[in-house]
């Protein structure tokens, strides 16, 4: 704030509207941000918040139909009314992106080492140099993001993991030496490990080339680690911003605490996660004054009245509340109460019956040479009205178990069975039996956007699965009502389809889909990942309830170890298809196995220590 | 429809967008409102035509091969017929044929496509050998043998086109199920239990509808070309029957001494082809956005 000088960007009022239907809809309302040379900023946000699309309009990139007005400086260029033949000398020169996939980023045809010489290629000193030097250069380049094996730019993308991917990705956007990067979503496609490394390298470089970077993330974890100032966004406005440890240890607007509230803490299991009531608005509700009101405990109507905007509060903190002043200390105390929220212990009753027993199960994929083993020699055991977590990250085989508990996927090897039911016959089965499995265990999809038919509507769906129900019947089958007040939802959502329904709204009714059978299981594939954090707690929340209810069982499988923390009576950690530590919950606190520490370290963490230990270990 | 409808919650501005939105709705393009009005003059001419125009086949030999006037709209042919009568009358055979030959491709189509593309294993073995066997055999030479040796006739014709055409439906609808078919809603219903028809012809076949009713007016324009191409050759409708591909044919002879014999029915495929691709587009555009995707 006091060096303007050192100012890099300065963006105020920015507002983004898209033209549809002869209508104007604002998407970005009023945004101010500043960022200094060498400084990092976070830019943290649920989806639809506006977070991406602001950033993008300071190059110029957003998708035709849309139109960004307000003032953005960038080195002393108006970035948001230069010519095109201006923004040219401005992307790449002056500010890259990195983007979430670098897969996407990167053309399938070309060599590793291409790409970096299709950029390098815009400088003249490059263009100067022979052949044996540039591929010095190309090397150099590849060197400074860890990548120190000569053989990867002859390499193709699609023969890289996703790590050395965004790593790929990130020279060849430093390749131009830009004074400011922009990182949207830079981590959120890898596994945690990865995330860690790719933000610790991309912070070194940063710091070495005193380089500005704004980052763009929607986990405020990632965001307070990595940048020394966070902006918080929501449906389209700024809420609050300042720097990381404080937003971190005192926020000062409603959401950024709910935010902060949402998130599952990893060193504790809390009876119930705190969570931000309602969901996110429709952008074709453009409402006046603060867009978070009608969400807000606090909103009175003086905050619908009037528009607002980020205003200081002090200590180089902004915050968009109207009663900020008013609330401050409620907002601590509530903050307070989050943190030492009433925990609950991990019970799990060990008498209980075996409703799965694996014994040594293997799952291959393809034959000969050419065979890809998923799983192996994997033994696991549910009880009734247990909760089991299955840990991995990506590649692990967490998802084919569940696959093969509910016959999407057979078993190669080894002994399975599942209510007395041994599932290694799998199409050899009596049709009786299959019935019986079909109706006691049931799945609970990843992605809620395709796992529901976009041709039926939410009633149709659950009308079915009631009927499936009533075929196998010893239980009585629940109604479509009955089926959306369990999972939260008023009647009405039975006349709607799929398109209409937000992404919590879709999971919750996938879970009352498979609670419709009335199943002693529920497996549960990343049923939180593809959510925002304020709807993730709810879902949480959902599934936690409908165990203490009905006493069913849940095989939660996820890559998120808090997640774990708040559902898992039992964990199973698996790498590379192979069972690497099992034990109850407390395995989180005192893990055996390498890799477990290692996932636990992974976990992203506030305090900055958690990417600043690990790079000081890789100097070393 | 996907906003939130509490009682009074409704905003001016949320009215108006609503109401553009389904302005917009109602509004198709000039194009496919041309074509849905040729179409529709097909159909009613199809269905009533020998109503409408009952003097049609009526000769007169000393009105032959007059050009246009108000009495004879596209002239007279060699026996003194009005020949704009003739192509009204001929919209019969242009409406019937194709559309009972897009018809049973379609469902020919939609139940061995689904079949081969979901069940898969022998079954879906058989049905695409069969389907590459008949993308290997030249189309219309296949018909001309088969009708001489069936012996000829319009409903002959249609039959074979009708199962030369089947192959491009089924391979369409088995591409479709295969890239569906591994999406969660499919295997949730798989996990509920339902039964393989059930996920076939329950879930699958709605998804894959947009895709398979537009290939169904593309062969609807196929077999219309098809079948005026084999009257066009006398494989077809019987000589002398008011068949727009009959009527080029025969317009041959005199063709000099009036342009219009041979314009009139042309003019009258060329429109019915082209209104359905248009048709068959704007169709599988409203089917696939109404609704129907996930996001």
């Amino acid at each position: 704030m006091t060096e303007h000088a050192s100012r890099l960007l300065d963006v105020a009022g920015l507002t983004i509207g898209v033209r549809t239907g002869g209508e104007q809809r604002i998407l970005v309302d009023g945004v101010d941000l500043h960022l200094d040379l060498g400084e990092t900023i976070g830019i943290v946000g649920e989806s639809g918040s506006g977070k991406s699309l602001s950033v993008r309009s300071l190059l110029q990139l957003l998708p035709a139909g849309f139109t960004a007005t307000g003032a953005a400086q960038l080195s002393g260029v108006n970035v948001l009314t230069a010519s095109e033949r201006d923004m040219r000398r401005v992307r790449g020169r002056q500010a890259s992106m990195i983007l979430q996939d670098p897969f996407t980023m990167l053309n399938p045809l070309m060599r590793v080492g291409r790409h970096l010489e299709e950029v390098l290629r815009e400088k003249p000193e490059y263009r100067a140099m022979s052949k044996p030097e540039r591929r010095a250069e190309v090397q150099r380049r590849l060197e400074e993001v860890g990548i120190t094996d000569p053989g990867v730019a002859r390499r193709y993308p699609f023969q890289l993991s996703g790590g050395m991917r965004q790593r790929v990705g990130i020279a060849a956007t430093l390749a131009t030496d830009p004074a400011l990067i922009i990182a949207d979503e830079p981590t959120t496609a890898l596994d945690a490990v990865t995330q860690q490394e790719i933000l610790e390298l991309l912070i070194s470089i940063q710091r070495q080339r005193r380089m500005s970077m704004i980052m763009i993330t929607h986990d405020l974890r990632v965001a307070f680690a990595a940048c020394d100032r966070v902006y918080v966004m929501y449906a389209g406005a700024m809420m609050e911003a300042g720097p990381s440890d404080e937003l971190s240890r005192s926020p000062r607007h409603p959401y950024t605490l709910g935010l902060l509230a949402s998130e599952p803490p990893l060193d504790r299991r809390l009876a119930r996660l705190p969570v931000i009531q309602g969901e996110l608005p429709s952008v074709r509700d453009q409402q006046v004054g603060c867009r978070f009101a009608e969400r807000c405990e606090w909103a009175t109507p003086d905050c619908t009245q009037e528009r607002v905007r980020l205003a200081p509060i002090g200590d180089d903190r902004s915050s968009a509340c109207l009663r900020v002043d008013e609330i401050g200390r409620e907002l601590a105390a509530r903050f307070e109460t989050v943190e030492h929220g009433a925990v609950e212990a991990a019970h799990q009753d060990l008498s209980a019956p075996v409703i799965v027993a694996l014994e040594g199960v293997s799952k291959t994929y393809g034959h000969g040479n050419g065979a890809v083993a998923a799983l192996e020699d994997v033994s696991l055991t549910i009880r009734q009205g247990q909760a089991v977590a299955l840990v991995g990250e990506s590649g692990s085989g967490k998802t084919t178990l569940g696959r093969c508990l509910v016959g999407l996927e057979s078993v190669s090897r080894g002994t399975a069975e599942v209510f007395g039911i041994d599932i290694t016959r799998g199409a050899k089965l009596p049709r009786s039996d299959v019935r019986t499995w079909r109706s006691k265990v049931q799945y609970v999809f990843q992605d809620p956007y395709s796992s529901l038919n976009p041709r039926m509507t939410i009633g149709q769906t659950l009308a079915e699965a009631g009927r499936q129900a009533a075929l196998v019947g010893d239980a009585p089958v629940l109604s479509v009502e009955e089926v959306l007040e369990r999972v939260g939802l008023r009647a009405q959502y039975a006349a709607r389809r799929p398109s209409a329904l937000s992404g919590g709204e879709r999971q919750r009714v996938a879970i009352g889909r498979a609670l419709a059978l009335n199943p002693e299981l529920l497996i549960c594939d990343e049923p939180v990942s593809a959510l925002d954090v304020s709807v993730q707690a709810q879902v949480l929340n959902l599934l936690n309830d409908i165990r203490r209810e009905t006493g069913i069982a849940l095989l939660f499988i996820t890559h998120d170890l808090a997640v774990v923390r708040q559902v898992a009576d039992t964990v199973y950690v698996l790498e590379k298809g192979r069972v690497v530590e099992t034990g109850s919950a407390q395995v989180l606190d005192s893990p055996s196995s390498g890799y477990t520490k290692q996932l636990l370290e992974a976990v992203p963490r506030t305090s900055s220590d958690w990417l600043g230990k690990r790079s000081q270990m890789g100097k070393a | 429809m996907s906003i939130e409808t509490t009682a009074g919650a409704e905003t001016p501005a949320l009215r108006t967008f609503r109401a553009a939105r389904r302005r917009r709705r109602r509004l198709p393009s000039v194009a496919v409102l041309l074509s849905i009005a040729y179409l529709a003059c097909i159909v009613v001419a199809g269905v009533f035509g020998p109503l409408l125009v009952p003097h049609a086949n009526v000769q007169s030999l000393t009105d032959s091969l007059q050009g246009m006037s108000s009495q004879h709209w596209l002239g007279t042919d060699d026996l003194g017929r009005d020949i704009f009568e003739r192509v009204v009358l001929g919209a019969r055979t242009a409406l019937y044929g194709p559309l009972l030959i897009a018809l049973g491709a379609f469902v020919i189509g939609c139940v061995l496509g689904l079949t081969a593309g979901y069940i898969g294993g022998i079954p879906g073995g058989i049905i695409m050998r069969w389907v590459d066997l008949m993308y290997a055999l030249p189309g219309v030479l296949v018909a001309i043998v088969a009708i001489g040796v069936l012996g000829g006739g319009y409903w002959v014709a249609v039959a074979v086109i009708m199962i030369l055409s089947a192959p491009y439906d089924t391979r369409l609808v088995r591409a479709v199920t295969i890239e569906q078919k591994g999406r969660p809603y499919v295997e949730a219903a798989r996990t509920l239990g339902l039964s393989r028809s059930r996920v076939m012809f329950r879930h699958l076949l709605p998804n894959v509808l947009p895709l398979a009713v537009s290939q169904a007016f593309l062969s609807f324009a196929f077999a219309l070309i098809n079948l005026s191409a084999l009257s066009f050759l006398g494989l077809g409708s019987t000589p002398g029957s008011p068949d727009w591909g009959t009527m080029l044919a025969e317009s041959q002879a005199s063709l000099l001494d009036n342009p219009l014999l041979a314009i009139g029915p042309a003019l009258a495929i060329i429109f019915a082809a082209v209104s359905v691709n248009i048709l068959g587009d704007y169709v599988f555009d409203r089917l696939s956005t109404k609704e129907g995707r996930n996001d």
